[in-house]
């Protein structure tokens, strides 16, 4: 009899007691709110939001906004900066290869301008350290503006306005070293802040759709995050261009710039190695890879997952990721519509 | 300006600038280097090593595979590599670029440049392995309730262990487990998911050997060893140049109040020097003062002593004629104490003319001794301020006669008196020249006394007019004076007298007086016997 009533007694227990514990389980999640949830998911997380500098001049900011479409700055004053980084196209061009002085096309695709201050080396090859060595390419490539620093300096010496401007913010002439202070200020300053995802990163949930957090969730699952992680979801690592299977074979044809950083440290290991780009403003800066190759967004997925990390996607996927790379569209770097003047002392 | 002296302030200038270059060659060397920047230098070395350390432990941390970003090895690298720049271009490492640690310092950024390049290549390869790592979980469970669950499950579990372990048996057990999987798979899902389960698998072993390399790579780099051996040589070349400046410190130190110390000598001495002069300087005025006091003083006790011994002279005189005036007293009182006590005796008998008799000699008498007691006082007045008057030279001679006649008769001596005119004059003090009379007598006298050689002893004395001047000579029986005493005869204190007797001043007053009269005095060589003269003005 005491036998049995110890059958019966202990599952009753047992299952009390998981009871128990599934209710305080329960309740204690239930202390919880959704954002709280959420930060204490994400703020671990590999990505970041983006965030403006404090420390920026901002005089030599407006002055480097100038410069920035100041035509001067190619031979004939026929392209300037904002001709290939046109802020209205996501800080890039929209085209595969981007138009210099005398028509002459580039052979790499123009990557943004935005954010790339936050880029842990410059150039699809990562040849220079940061920006102050970057603007040195462009101004002397015969491909994009084909000039000379001495030919610059002369040019807006003659520009009275523009020698009272660098009086009045460094308080001396006209010189090299100046002009790339201030571009390279502006640039910093070029943050493309409160994208959606940034907003859910930092607590906002509803920032994104279903759809794009399903896509975030796919993101980071299928391994796009491996590479694309930091506060720039990429621009801060070196990875070969096709892993698991070859993207140039498949492609076709061949470009100069293929060899990637091969042509900066002359090592085997790098043929076919890029920067991996930044994803934010993607949707803006099609067409995409640095050979400019790919017009689709969905496509540039789909061959990333199918080169980088050997997988087929599925649609319904490809659609998802899509979604979330849209959410990594920002703001308008907030410097671009300030007034010079509000500065002025 | 003194050759010498110009010499001098050369050789003084050129040793002046050798010490002020000395001073700033020790101080050159003596200066202690900035503690700031020494502390920067070893805060920026520092911080390198904590960069390193922290990139060293972004590195390990990534071998779990956990979600995480790049960024902070990003972050470290490039912090790393900054301060390295900054050590290489910044003036305010200076003492880091010197010829000892110049190929440290590269050699640790030469090391550092290398294993950032290995971070980066590290970088990919593992965001590859982590992608495939993650992806291999997703397709063992899709396969998880086929037949190929086990097989599949298995490669999983060896291919984590492979990651952790790289041993050949497990290569070889993974690819003996992948040979056991199909080819082929009728499925159109389960195809893709075989496919590219050995695309991964493939993929992690062929990733994680060159991960683990450069893992090894980034984890053994001799970049800490440099930074240690910069930091070393740093602190060593610091502590030698603290010490070199610690020691040229105190010598600069020592020379300073070296030299502190002869300024304040050299100052003391000009100091003792000028005061020294002050002193002379007022000493000489007060020697000066001194000297002129005493001379002057020396002066009035001369002339003192001159009237002093003018008195004297004439006391002296005085004193010899005492005798000879006792004597010329004696014989009247005597005369008169005669008729005095003739008088006397006769007192009761005598005639009334008797009486008168011998009163008149005694009055006669007594007018004698007080002509003679005149002529004493008259003759010891001193008579410096009287005035000069025309005197009878007669009067002259019968004053001083007065006084000694009656000694020259004790001595039995002639005395002879001839004027040439009883009427002569002569415009003088009249007991000045009294003086000097009696004193070419006594000398007469004191020659003729107690010798024997001469017996016709006398004395002569004789006036006569000479055009303006009177002649008035005393001569005696003596036969000259030798041309030796001659010759000193009118300076004062010579004397041919024994000592005590005479003062050796009577000629040379003598002289003063008749001078002083407007006379002369001297005496007469031609004359073969004694002769002195003076001339008086008539």
């Amino acid at each position: 009899m005491n036998r049995l009533k110890q059958l019966v007694l202990l599952p009753i227990l047992v299952l009390a007691l998981y009871g128990i514990f599934y209710y305080v389980e329960k309740s204690s999640a239930n202390q919880y709110s959704n954002t709280e949830v959420q930060n204490f998911i994400y703020k671990s997380s590999t990505i970041e939001p983006l965030e403006v500098p404090s420390d920026l001049d901002r005089r030599k900011a407006f002055l480097g906004r100038e410069l920035f479409s100041d035509k001067r700055l190619s031979k004939g004053n026929q392209v300037s900066c904002h001709s290939c980084h046109s802020f209205e196209i996501g800080g890039a061009d929209g085209r595969q290869f981007s138009v210099g002085v005398d028509g002459k096309l580039g052979i790499v695709n123009a990557p943004t301008v935005f954010n790339s201050a936050k880029n842990f080396k410059q150039f699809w090859n990562g040849r220079e350290e940061d920006l102050f060595g970057q603007i040195d390419g462009p101004i002397h490539d015969p491909r994009e503006m084909g000039t000379t620093w001495d030919e610059i300096v002369e040019k807006l010496k003659a520009d009275q306005m523009m020698v009272l401007l660098f009086n009045e913010i460094f308080d001396a002439e006209i010189s090299k070293d100046r002009i790339i202070g201030a571009l390279v200020e502006f640039e910093t300053a070029l943050v493309t802040e409160d994208s959606p995802f940034d907003l859910f990163l930092k607590g906002d949930h509803d920032a994104l759709t279903e759809s794009q957090i399903a896509g975030f969730r796919k993101f980071e699952t299928y391994g796009c995050v491996a590479c694309h992680q930091g506060q720039n979801i990429g621009g801060n690592m070196f990875q070969s261009m096709g892993v698991a299977f070859n993207y140039f074979a498949e492609r076709g044809g061949y470009f100069e710039s293929d060899v990637g950083r091969f042509v900066v440290t002359g090592q085997e290991h790098d043929r076919h190695v890029f920067k991996v780009p930044s994803l934010r403003n993607v949707q803006l800066t099609a067409p995409y890879f640095h050979d400019g190759s790919e017009p689709s967004l969905e496509n540039a997925v789909r061959k990333m997952a199918r080169y980088q990390l050997g997988r087929k996607l599925p649609k319904e996927d490809i659609k998802d990721i899509t979604e979330f790379l849209k959410s990594l569209t920002g703001k308008k770097p907030k410097i671009l519509s300030e007034a010079y003047e509000s500065v002025k002392k | 300006m003194n050759p010498l002296k110009s010499r001098n302030k050369t050789i003084f200038t050129i040793i002046s600038i050798l010490i002020i270059f000395a001073l700033g060659f020790i101080y050159s060397r003596s200066s202690v280097s900035d503690i700031t920047v020494h502390s920067k230098i070893l805060h920026t070395l520092e911080q390198s090593k904590i960069a390193n350390h922290d990139l060293n432990e972004n590195v390990l941390r990534l071998k779990t595979f956990l979600l995480q970003s790049y960024d902070p090895l990003v972050r470290d690298v490039g912090k790393q590599l900054s301060l390295c720049k900054r050590l290489h271009s910044d003036p305010t490492y200076e003492s880091l670029r010197r010829e000892q640690t110049l190929p440290l310092l590269n050699d640790y950024c030469q090391f550092l440049k290398e294993k950032a390049d290995l971070i980066e290549r590290y970088k990919t390869q593992h965001s590859i392995l982590r992608n495939s790592m993650k992806y291999l979980p997703i397709v063992v469970k899709h396969f998880s309730d086929t037949k190929y669950s086990d097989t599949t499950h298995s490669l999983f579990s060896n291919v984590i262990l492979y990651n952790f372990d790289r041993s050949e048996d497990l290569v070889d057990n993974i690819y003996e487990l992948l040979r056991k999987l199909p080819k082929k798979l009728s499925n159109k899902k389960d195809n893709e998911m075989m496919e590219s389960l050995r695309l991964h698998v493939n993929l992690i072993v062929n990733y994680s050997v060159t991960r683990a390399t450069l893992e090894e790579k980034i984890l053994s780099s001799l970049v800490i060893v440099k930074l240690e051996h910069l930091v070393n040589q740093y602190l060593d070349w610091y502590q030698v140049r603290q010490n070199r400046g610690i020691s040229y410190h105190f010598v600069l130190v020592f020379v300073c109040f070296g030299l502190g110390l002869w300024v304040v000598i050299i100052f003391k001495r000009l100091q003792s020097l000028t005061d020294d002069l002050h002193d002379l300087n007022a000493n000489l005025e007060m020697k000066v003062a001194k000297r002129t006091k005493e001379l002057s003083e020396a002066m009035s006790k001369l002339e003192d002593s001159q009237t002093v011994l003018t008195q004297s002279a004439k006391m002296t005189a005085l004193g010899e004629m005492a005798g000879g005036i006792a004597h010329e007293i004696n014989t009247p009182l005597s005369a008169i104490l005669m008729n005095a006590e003739m008088l006397m005796d006769r007192a009761d008998q005598a005639s009334p003319e008797l009486i008168r008799k011998r009163t008149e000699a005694i009055v006669k008498i007594v007018a004698r001794v007080s002509k003679i007691i005149m002529g004493l006082k008259r003759f010891s007045r001193n008579a410096d301020d009287a005035e000069r008057s025309r005197v009878l030279v007669q009067t002259i001679v019968d004053d001083t006669l007065t006084l000694c006649s009656e000694k020259f008769k004790s001595h039995s001596v002639n005395l002879e008196i001839k004027l040439d005119r009883s009427d002569l004059t002569v415009l003088c003090v009249p007991e000045h020249i009294s003086q000097v009379l009696l004193n070419f007598l006594n000398n007469s006298l004191y020659a003729l006394k107690d010798t024997d050689a001469i017996s016709d002893k006398w004395i002569s004395i004789h006036a006569s007019k000479q055009d303006d001047q009177v002649e008035i000579s005393v001569t005696d029986a003596g036969t000259g004076l030798p041309e030796s005493i001659q010759a000193k005869l009118m300076q004062p204190f010579f004397t041919t007298k024994p000592p005590g007797v005479g003062t050796g001043l009577g000629l040379s007053i003598s002289k003063g007086i008749v001078e002083q009269s407007g006379g002369e005095m001297f005496y007469d060589k031609r004359c073969p016997n004694t002769r002195f003269v003076i001339r008086l003005p008539a």
